[in-house]
């Protein structure tokens, strides 16, 4: 029981860091370092004398750190990044690049817009809306992917095809989505549901060889892929299927249907963890009468089991 | 398969988005809507973008996975006590499930968050190949009865977080007008808070938080608003915009500081009493798809156009 509970709680860790980290965004360098000269541009054309300095000074601080990340070499860019780096220095330095872009941005909006404009030079005007405008669009752009993919994420989670819930679930997970790891964030929902239901559907060989239905307790984790292919062929569904999971199954002594699961006396509860894999379902039972299960994810009767 | 994110080149400056209310909305749903818009609206029609926004499957992802939309909806029968009404109140507490439901799923009300905002970034992705400068981009949004509150709680994170790139100051994008038609935002606001310690993360609800046009912050001090005007508009018989008969609910009536309010007064045929106006109401939501469209019932969305031309065609100059 404890190494199954230890293996839920592993597997549950593996989870989190994708739904933890953010999603990378960032325009493309140039882009970036045009904005960046831009803004010195202006500042020095349309001095913004109502910025107080601790404005103006965070600006300078933020044109410096780009033009020394566009500076580097090879280009600071997305791909570059992600080659060499693990996720979460990716998206530590792309939330910093990023953040120094929204704050440019939003000291160009908010003491620079309304007097560029009116600038006589037409060279220095139309080139500072330009470039300005060039990273507003590039940042519009990531921001569409990261949404998207948002949405996709849901899709897959509670769209059609994903694991109905039956009564008890839909209260359980409407309690744990409270909780950090169950809630969603920045990168859309949490892959992980929790799965606590009576399946009255696992069929196995008893001891004489002799095929039994056997009603089981499952109470676990499910995880749902993300990266999940619903156009991919047969063999890559099998590998990566759009839903998994882990806990324990709980049956009665003996094997049969529609049995209570959990001991009273003079009954012994037979014990042993369970996966899914897809809608497939495996679960073993421990202990002197073991025995090696089989179901499929399904729901006979809605609310219930 | 979900409907595909709207993408269209811009006649002119101008861009208007629809966003529908409760029902089984499909794109053909529209047509009566939109007919009666560009009569409203004469030659200026032809100088909009018109994008549709479809999120009706989302709902039915979440109510096909959790079987709880029909629960929620039985837990919050004790809304018919809110409307002091016998004869008005059962019908209208029955509509008014609908619009609460979405509150309860977090996760319900992100995913459709995140397909209007979506549709959003693509209408000025769009608009930026044809006016490269945002401060010349004219954006409108005109939505109705359930879409009034996610409209509003899309509009609130698109202001406040730059996840979505859609803010009024750093991103330059605002919205000449929202028109929002018979909005239930107060009434969700109320029972929201009536049932706070049930919602998930009822932080991340806007309307949860006083009522106010979003904005975000803009040099040492201001506040720019990411609206330049907002407009309800509600009839007087219109229980989903705060109306009981005539009767303004003050816990169900959307007021939000620096809006434009139009009441209108709703002389309608074939209603003039409590039980034929819940009739009228009640045989609504029975019909196909459970979409509010009769020429009678005081909430049809086309019949707030038709009936309102003027001002409308006003609003989205």
């Amino acid at each position: 029981m404890a190494r199954v509970t230890l293996m839920l709680v592993l597997w549950a860790g593996l989870a989190s860091p994708a739904s933890a980290t953010p999603v990378f965004r960032v325009p493309e360098t140039d882009t970036l370092a045009a904005f960046a000269e831009a803004i010195v541009v202006a500042i020095e054309a349309v001095p913004p004398r109502n910025a107080p300095p601790s404005h103006l000074g965070a600006a300078w601080e933020r044109v410096a750190r780009i033009r020394r990340a566009s500076a580097a070499a090879p280009p600071v860019d997305m791909r570059s990044i992600r080659r060499a780096e693990p996720p979460r220095v990716l998206a530590r330095n792309g939330l910093a690049v990023a953040q120094d872009r929204d704050s440019l941005l939003w000291f160009y909006g908010s003491y620079l817009e309304d007097t560029i404009p009116n600038h006589p030079d037409p060279v220095v005007r139309e080139g500072v809306e330009r470039r300005v405008q060039n990273v507003r669009h590039a940042k519009l752009e990531i921001a569409q992917r990261d949404g998207l993919r948002r949405l996709w994420r849901y899709e897959v989670k509670y769209g059609p095809g994903s694991a109905r819930l039956n009564l008890a679930e839909v209260f359980l997970n409407a309690s744990l989505q409270r909780l950090g790891l169950f809630a969603p964030g920045v990168n859309g929902p949490s892959p992980l549901e929790a799965l606590l239901a009576y399946s009255t559907s696992y069929a196995t060989l008893d001891d004489r060889n002799d095929a039994q239905a056997v009603s089981v307790l499952e109470a676990g984790l499910r995880r749902y892929t993300f990266s999940w292919e619903p156009e991919a062929g047969f063999w890559v569904k099998l590998m990566k299927p759009r839903y998994g999971s882990l806990g324990v199954a709980l049956a009665g002594e003996r094997d049969g249907a529609l049995r209570w699961p959990l001991s009273h006396p003079g009954k012994r509860t037979r014990v042993g963890p369970f996966v899914t894999w897809g809608d497939l379902k495996v679960a073993m039972l421990l202990g002197p009468e073991s025995r090696v299960m089989v179901s499929r994810q399904l729901h006979l009767l809605p609310n219930l089991f | 398969m979900p409907p595909p994110l709207q993408t269209k080149d811009w006649p002119g400056d101008s861009a208007l988005l629809l966003v529908h209310g409760v029902g089984s909305y499909q794109l053909a749903d529209y047509d009566s809507l939109l007919q009666a818009l560009q009569l409203a609206l004469g030659p200026r029609w032809d100088e909009l973008a018109v994008y549709t926004v479809l999120y009706d499957d989302i709902n039915d992802w979440f109510a096909a996975k959790t079987n709880a939309a029909g629960l929620v909806n039985r837990l919050l029968a004790y809304l018919g006590g809110r409307f002091d009404e016998p004869e008005l109140g059962p019908v209208v507490a029955e509509g008014a499930g609908d619009v609460i439901w979405p509150v309860l799923s977090v996760n319900a009300r992100a995913a459709i968050r995140e397909r209007v905002l979506a549709q959003i970034r693509q209408m000025v992705l769009d608009g930026d190949r044809v006016v490269p400068s945002r401060r010349k981009q004219k954006l409108y949004v005109l939505c109705h009865s359930l879409g009034c509150f996610h409209t509003y709680e899309v509009l609130c994170a698109a202001a406040s977080d730059p996840v979505h790139g859609l803010q009024p100051v750093s991103d330059s994008v605002r919205f000449q007008s929202v028109v929002m038609m018979a909005s239930p935002v107060q009434l969700i606001r109320t029972v929201a808070q009536d049932i706070r310690d049930l919602i998930p993360s009822p932080l991340g609800l806007a309307i949860l938080k006083p009522l106010a046009i979003p904005s975000q912050a803009s040099g040492a001090n201001g506040m720019r608003p990411s609206i330049q005007r907002l407009v309800s508009l509600t009839g007087n018989l219109d229980p989903v915009g705060g109306f009981l008969f005539r009767n303004q609910l003050s816990w169900a009536y959307m007021n939000i500081p620096g809006q434009e309010s139009e009441i209108e007064q709703q002389q309608l045929a074939g209603i003039d009493s409590r039980t034929t106006l819940a009739g009228v109401l009640g045989g609504a939501r029975g019909n196909r798809l459970g979409l509010p469209l009769s020429p009678n019932n005081p909430h049809d969305w086309t019949g707030y156009v038709t009936r309102n031309q003027t001002k409308v065609a006003k609003w989205l100059a």
